[in-house]
């Protein structure tokens, strides 16, 4: 049976930091919530702070208590009971057919509203929390962590996890039915990330006129191999004529990137942004000539993610400069979407970007390719419509 | 007089542009949240900086958890600072508050933290009892 009803979609952000429009999570909410709406669906946000939606959607929002903001991680504790009370008379007013929750550490209100209404509930898992607070972060309370998740997992009628890689692993590390989990990796607005936008104004700002610009964009931090372009810069600015490396972003490796730069003397030859608005990264994007993002991870498992700024280099059309670790293969195909290299490779970053300067055909092509592949595969709308598919797979 | 910025989030731009600052003159230090756990380094910074008028910037004071332990810190260091974000919302260290409100507040939230922590271990256990059982 297919559905050509208008559905009328529930949207849970849950994240204390959900407090915040910037980053990943409101992205991706953003970015699917616009698609419902294009798709011609109602949709009905709740959310810990403010989001930046479509007009068309119904906001409520649940804010955490003010009173325990001083101890990590307790704050999201109470929050699963007074949210739930609140999010249970959003259900009643609005009838909606499904819910969707992105999956946040210490959670487990998706269960209770699950048992609590019968809806379907749609789980979007983007990393094992555990896993990531272990690895990443300050692991406080791990096994009411792990409980939670194992909570959510067994009660959420479908997850939805954004690699095959992190599918994997979540089966594994939760024991999860394969069939119930679905993996749509995340995906990119292709009409406000567009080939067209002209980053004049931002080549002007920081001087970059008539400059070819290598940029990189994104958190300063470990994973996202900041430090690798901080090392290659020197190359990269003494040995290709005019070019200067753009740096868009902050990030906990703020202070080790500038070293980097002062201890190779080009401080004064390299940009470095600071946080920018996500509304102006497509401007900041258009800027640049090449793009570079040396993921690197150094864990005994598969790198999970698929970090959005991906799909958003790709929408944009620029050549792209990746390593080929985890999930990352099924996304850049060498001298075809990007320039493919070995992670944790300095000298690789550096003879990419001299081959990408030096071969502008193949700068051309596979930039009109890595769009093409953003029309096609990574658009919002394919990722709702993903989502409406899997909601038909549970209700027949 | 001389400012230094301990940048926790948000753009530097920004915050000093909301609270009226010249950015010019404002010495910038990217400080990780994570590190605000480590009272140590966090007062041996503030310290480096006497003399100077010492801001921490957030996007959103709202939502900037671990306030009370950056006046703390501040108290520590002999310094008075400011928490200041991009929307110009300021949260100013001030002796008196700090010792007759944020303290008390602070003392209620350890304790309420405690019985939050061995409820919640409880109550979470059980619910993944029932959930996970079959």
């Amino acid at each position: 049976m297919e559905i050509y009803e208008k559905l009328r979609v529930l949207f849970w952000r849950v994240g204390f930091y959900g407090a915040l429009t910037e980053g990943g999570v409101a992205s991706l909410y953003s970015g699917l919530v616009d698609a419902f709406v294009k798709l011609g669906h109602k949709t009905i946000f709740a959310s810990s702070g403010p989001m930046i939606l479509p007009k068309e959607t119904e906001f409520y929002l649940i804010e955490y208590s003010k009173l325990l903001r001083n101890f990590p991680e307790v704050l999201t504790f109470p929050y699963n009971k007074t949210s739930l009370k609140k999010i249970l008379k959003i259900v009643e007013t609005n009838q909606p057919h499904f819910f969707y929750l992105h999956h946040h550490d210490f959670h487990y209100g998706g269960a209770k509203l699950k048992e609590r209404t019968g809806l379907p509930f749609i789980l979007h898992f983007d990393s094992i929390e555990y896993w990531v607070k272990k690895n990443w972060g300050k692991l406080y309370f791990g096994n009411l962590l792990k409980w939670c998740e194992q909570i959510e997992v067994a009660q959420a009628d479908a997850i939805i996890t954004i690699s095959e890689v992190l599918k994997k692993q979540a089966c594994e590390f939760y024991n999860i039915p394969p069939h119930k989990v679905h993996s749509v990796p995340n995906g990119v607005d292709i009409n406000r990330f567009n080939p067209d936008i002209d980053g004049n104004e931002i080549r002007q700002k920081y001087g970059l006129e008539n400059k070819f610009v290598v940029g990189y964009s994104g958190t300063f931090n470990q994973y996202h191999g900041v430090d690798l372009i901080a090392k290659a810069s020197k190359y990269i600015v003494n040995e290709i004529p005019n070019s200067v490396v753009f740096f868009i972003g902050d990030g906990a490796l703020r202070e080790k990137v500038e070293e980097i730069l002062k201890a190779d003397g080009i401080r004064n030859k390299v940009v470095i942004t600071g946080l920018v608005p996500y509304s102006d990264i497509p401007k900041y994007l258009a800027a640049c000539d090449v793009m570079v993002s040396p993921i690197t991870h150094k864990h005994n498992d598969e790198f999970f993610g698929t970090p959005i700024k991906h799909y958003e280099y790709k929408a944009m059309g620029k050549p792209i400069i990746a390593s080929n670790i985890g999930t990352l293969k099924d996304i850049f195909v060498h001298q075809v979407n990007s320039f493919v290299i070995p992670p944790d490779s300095v000298e690789a970053i550096i003879e990419a970007v001299k081959h990408i300067y030096n071969n502008p055909e193949l700068s051309r092509m596979i930039a009109q390719n890595a769009r093409q592949d953003a029309i096609q595969k990574h658009s919002w709308e394919v990722n709702a419509r993903k989502i409406i598919q899997i909601y038909q797979q549970l209700i027949d | 007089m001389k400012f230094v910025l301990f940048l926790l989030s948000g753009n530097a731009q920004k915050i000093a542009d909301a609270n009226k600052l010249n950015f010019e003159e404002i010495q910038i230090i990217k400080l990780d949240e994570k590190e605000l756990s480590k009272p140590t380094k966090i007062v041996s910074l503030i310290k480096q900086f006497k003399g100077f008028k010492v801001y921490f910037g957030t996007i959103d004071n709202r939502f900037q958890r671990f306030q009370t332990f950056i006046k703390i810190y501040l108290l520590l260091s002999c310094s008075s600072g400011i928490i200041i974000d991009e929307l110009g919302q300021q949260n100013k260290f001030n002796l008196t508050r700090l010792i007759l409100q944020e303290l008390p507040l602070l003392l209620v939230e350890v304790v309420y933290s405690i019985v939050l922590i061995i409820y919640y271990h409880i109550k979470i256990y059980l619910l993944k009892w029932k959930y996970t059982r079959n």
